[in-house]
């Protein structure tokens, strides 16, 4: 079977964390490593919790750490939905392996070198170890085959207005990163929402994982009850990072448009937006417009029920 | 209901909204016309043949507020008489508790709060034509009316205590056949003859339950070179801080058709357009 050779470029992060549970279960991933970039989280509890994850899965791919700030402006987390932790109180492995002494972005233009044109990044954080490894590496975007990420959103925002987190985070990052040439998909906000958590989703997850394993359901139980204490404008529990996983590893799990994006990198009301011109004769990227919930959700609970 | 002071550019589609307002008997107090792209020069005429030349029309040409923040940039001497009655004619409108109803760019309406902050808050409703949800026309982000001066739109929303805007999303379902209106506009290019937002917007004035409204937290954005002009909807009313204004997002279609009918009608009586008065 043919397999997508992926990086994968996470903050770690509940929702980071369930997409890789999801790309743990995928036949036709092959993971070359992960590069961990802060973001949910500062970039020590990040590290901490891309190793455990790391070792929960059994991966034994090189786990590299980049970016501990954005490119330009001052670091953000996004503390008050992922806790202190950044993984709520899951219990990771106390043995995690050391993070890889090369820096993200070398360590990913080293694999791209290496596999001539064949890597795939699938970046579910801010986007700022791919924007330093643009600018470190200017021939890097003929090395890619392809960037599948979550972020923007063609409608409302989570931070601001219109921002998305991860491109809210670090907009300029997400700007060099569609102005790389790299082809890119863009699995968004107005996507993502789309795979809120019902209160009868919560109840399978639960029965589904059973008393064995309850700490994904407790995981997924902490990420609800922060949503509801927390006023963050809306209450739905949605699997973000999950989204972009499952549609590399299955494209009918989502529409996409060709458009051209923009990323609004001024700091006032529209920080991080997105501007998604479907109408555009020089489209950068192609931009999730509809989702297959069904067929994404059995994937969702295929990957809890192969959980460790 | 609420007599009106009519701000408007002077276009095609302000003369719908003009016959729109005749149809429903609403009493107009006065219009002030910022001319744009889109002025009619023969829409001073055609009001006043549809008022019967009863209602007050001034013509203002008040560059976009950027300029007044410029040095030099006040007001050139030759508009400045206008512009003082122009804000009189504000000023007594709320006075008397008018609604105002803006179809062009905000600019004279932000002068009059800005000048008259007491008076200005005697208007009992402002009504928007304008700003984007989503995405714009002007550019990605931003709605023309807006984009035209945002510092105004800022200071207006920002002010104004009970907005209601028509955005562009639901503008563009504002649409009546362009033979509702034969005789008002000969030489109306298509676009024009069927565009009814004015319309829409009266319609959620007259009959607040043929419209349906979302309550969004707004402010424009002045310094992002890529979305200024954009009207920045909090839609999930998160930051607390910002003004809380009406965002018309649907118009009862049967409603909407009956409105437009009755301008129609009013156009009809009124005879030969073509006929300057």
């Amino acid at each position: 079977m043919w397999k997508h050779k992926i990086i994968l470029d996470t903050d770690p992060g509940i929702d980071d964390f369930f997409a890789m549970l999801l790309a743990a279960d995928a036949q036709n991933l092959e993971l070359h490593g992960v590069t961990a970039v802060a973001g949910n989280q500062v970039m020590d509890k990040i590290a901490t919790n891309a190793r455990g994850i790391a070792r929960l899965l059994n991966w034994d791919c090189p786990v590299c750490l980049g970016a501990d700030r954005p490119l330009l402006i001052p670091q953000i987390t996004a503390a008050q939905v992922h806790g202190d932790t950044g993984l709520g109180n899951f219990p990771l492995p106390a043995d995690p392996p050391q993070a890889d002494g090369r820096l993200a972005w070398d360590f990913i233009y080293e694999e791209a070198v290496a596999l001539d044109g064949e890597l795939e990044i699938l970046a579910i954080g801010p986007l700022t170890n791919l924007a330093i490894a643009f600018l470190r590496y200017p021939d890097l975007p003929q090395k890619l085959r392809r960037i599948v990420l979550m972020g923007g959103a063609t409608a409302w925002g989570n931070r601001g207005a219109y921002g998305e987190f991860n491109f809210y985070v670090d907009p300029h990052a997400a700007e060099i990163v569609f102005s790389s040439g790299v082809p890119i998909d863009m699995v968004g906000l107005n996507v993502t929402m789309q795979t809120g958590i019902s209160d009868a989703e919560f109840d399978d997850i639960a029965r589904t994982v059973g008393e064995r394993r309850k700490a994904y359901s407790e995981l997924l139980e902490f990420y609800r009850n922060i949503y509801r204490v927390n006023d963050l404008g809306f209450r739905i529990v949605a699997m973000h990072d999950s989204l972009a996983a499952a549609f590399l590893m299955d494209e009918s799990v989502l529409e996409m448009r060709p458009a051209n994006v923009q990323i609004d990198c001024s700091t006032g009301l529209c920080r991080g937006r997105s501007i998604a011109d479907f109408q555009s004769t020089n489209p950068n990227a192609r931009v999730a417009v509809a989702v297959d919930r069904p067929r994404f959700w059995d994937m969702v609970m295929h990957s809890l029920q192969n959980a460790p | 209901m609420r007599p009106i002071l009519f701000s408007c550019s002077g276009s095609a589609a302000d003369l719908i909204c003009l016959a729109a307002l005749r149809a429903s008997g609403a009493r107009l107090c006065s219009i002030v016309q910022t001319p744009g792209e889109l002025t009619r020069a023969d829409f001073p005429g055609k009001a006043a043949k549809l008022f019967g030349g009863e209602v007050p029309w001034l013509q203002v040409n008040v560059p976009p507020l950027r300029s007044f923040f410029a040095p030099g940039g006040a007001p050139a001497a030759g508009e400045a008489q206008p512009l003082s009655r122009a804000l009189a004619w504000f000023a007594s409108a709320a006075q008397e508790g008018a609604v105002l109803l803006s179809t062009t760019r905000l600019t004279l309406p932000a002068v009059f709060f800005l000048s008259d902050p007491v008076r200005a808050a005697k208007l009992s409703k402002v009504l928007v034509l304008g700003g984007a949800i989503y995405g714009g026309d002007a550019t990605p982000t931003a709605e023309s009316r807006i984009y035209d001066d945002p510092e105004a739109a800022e200071i207006v929303l920002a002010r104004a205590e009970n907005a209601t805007l028509l955005p562009l999303e639901t503008a563009k379902q504002c649409r009546v056949p362009a033979a509702r209106f034969p005789n008002l506009f000969p030489y109306a290019t298509e676009a024009e003859k069927t565009d009814a937002a004015g319309l829409g917007l009266l319609l959620a004035l007259e009959q607040p339950q043929a419209a349906a409204c979302e309550q969004y937290r707004v402010r424009v954005e002045l310094e992002s070179p890529l979305s200024r002009g954009c009207t920045a909807c909090d839609v999930l009313c998160r930051d607390k801080t910002q003004p809380l204004h009406a965002f018309v997002t649907a118009l009862d279609v049967k409603a909407f058709s009956e409105a437009a009918r009755k301008a129609g009608e009013a156009l009809r009586q009124g005879g030969d357009w073509n006929v300057e008065t």
